[in-house]
């Protein structure tokens, strides 16, 4: 289509060099290594980002390639979550640079797809960012058979604002008293959350059921169950007893 | 904020200074090798350059080996954050742009002349500006 040098010899080296580099992160990416999976992808998706800056005509690929850029980077960080979800619509987003860059060259002007990969970056970066800032969604506390049942209502349980409440409905019952927390409800918990939860069990006898199986192997991987007894659902736990 | 600008021609030094000055402070160099022995001062003092605007065509060592230079000490050293380097040159060549993103992971790239509004536009795409 151009007879632009720099498109030119852009897509040349795309094809050469930054196609074989990508593919090979997205598979670390896919496959079991996260960590060096992002570390292939920054180098050429940083350059592309840079390079179709000043290519005329691809300044939309420039500027969707930042957006996926920064996503990763947000992934890197921990700012993001690396979730099978998140890390899936990385790998969608990055697949999708080589689409829009075709469809620049080829003056197809289709942007339906795009729009929907950005917009579901948007809303994965700042679901994070409103469960960061907010105080969490809080807990529900019920009694039955003289022991304190607490309901956990956030999905993710990891900064204060998530254990805070947690830790307070705990603190508002006699010590040496029996606590079932009721963790149907979440889907991850964090160490540092298990941690401060741990850190009472010497003063109350605490318990919980319907852990998912994340929650569950950050308890017991950090070591964190001593103090914490684990039962499948609420109905074993009151037989228990 | 600090910056160092790398540049061997008067002109452009005293006109990139003006631009930067009322943002950051400002140092001149005016090759690659005194710019990678800048980048060290500014670590071994504990306060690193926040950016670097490096001319690509310099005699001694040129803005892409200095800048890679700067890389690798950043990787060897675990320097982080890494400075953010706008690469200024009149090369709108496409090896040369595609070789200072991919080989030396530069910020930003320029073509001379350099604008107060192209410059600060790029400044506040890196985060170094705020309007």
């Amino acid at each position: 289509m151009s007879e632009d040098p720099m498109v030119e010899e852009f897509f040349s080296e795309l094809n050469d060099k930054y196609y074989p580099q990508v593919m090979e992160g997205l598979e670390l990416l896919e496959g079991e290594d996260l960590t060096q999976g992002i570390e292939i992808l920054a180098r050429p998706l940083h350059t592309i980002k840079g390079v179709t800056g000043f290519m005329a005509g691809f300044e939309e690929a420039s500027h969707f390639t930042h957006k996926i850029e920064d996503f990763l980077k947000k992934v890197q960080g921990g700012e993001v979550e690396s979730s099978p979800t998140n890390v899936t619509l990385l790998s969608r987003g990055v697949n999708m640079i080589f689409q829009v860059l075709e469809q620049l060259r080829e003056g197809d002007t289709d942007t339906g797809e795009r729009e929907e990969v950005l917009s579901l970056i948007k809303e994965a970066s700042s679901s994070e960012k409103a469960e960061g800032e907010s105080l969490g969604a809080g807990v529900d506390v019920e009694t039955r058979d003289g022991v304190t049942v607490i309901t956990v209502k956030d999905p993710r349980v990891h900064l204060e604002g998530h254990s805070k409440p947690i830790i307070s409905a705990i603190l508002g019952i006699e010590p040496g008293d029996p606590v079932l927390l009721d963790l149907g409800e979440v889907l991850t918990f964090g160490s540092g959350a298990w941690a401060s939860v741990a850190s009472m069990g010497t003063t109350f006898k605490i318990a919980a059921c319907n852990l998912s199986p994340d929650a569950k192997q950050t308890l017991i991987g950090w070591g964190l169950d001593k103090t914490i007894s684990i039962y499948p659902d609420r109905e074993t736990y009151f037989t228990a007893q | 904020m600090r910056a160092l600008i790398v540049e061997d021609e008067f002109l452009s030094r005293k006109v990139l200074r003006s631009f930067l000055m009322t943002l950051f402070e400002v140092d001149i160099v005016v090759n690659g090798r005194e710019a990678v022995e800048a980048f060290k001062m500014g670590h071994d003092e504990k306060r690193p350059y926040d950016l670097i605007l490096m001319d690509i065509m310099m005699p001694e060592v040129d803005g892409i080996e200095a800048l890679q230079k700067i890389r690798d000490l950043e990787t060897k050293n675990n320097y982080r954050p890494r400075v953010k380097v706008i690469m200024t040159t009149a090369l709108d060549d496409p090896r040369t742009v595609i070789r200072t993103f991919h080989d030396g992971e530069a910020s930003a790239y320029i073509v001379k002349p350099v604008a107060k509004d192209k410059l600060y536009a790029e400044l506040e795409k890196l985060g170094l500006l705020h309007k």
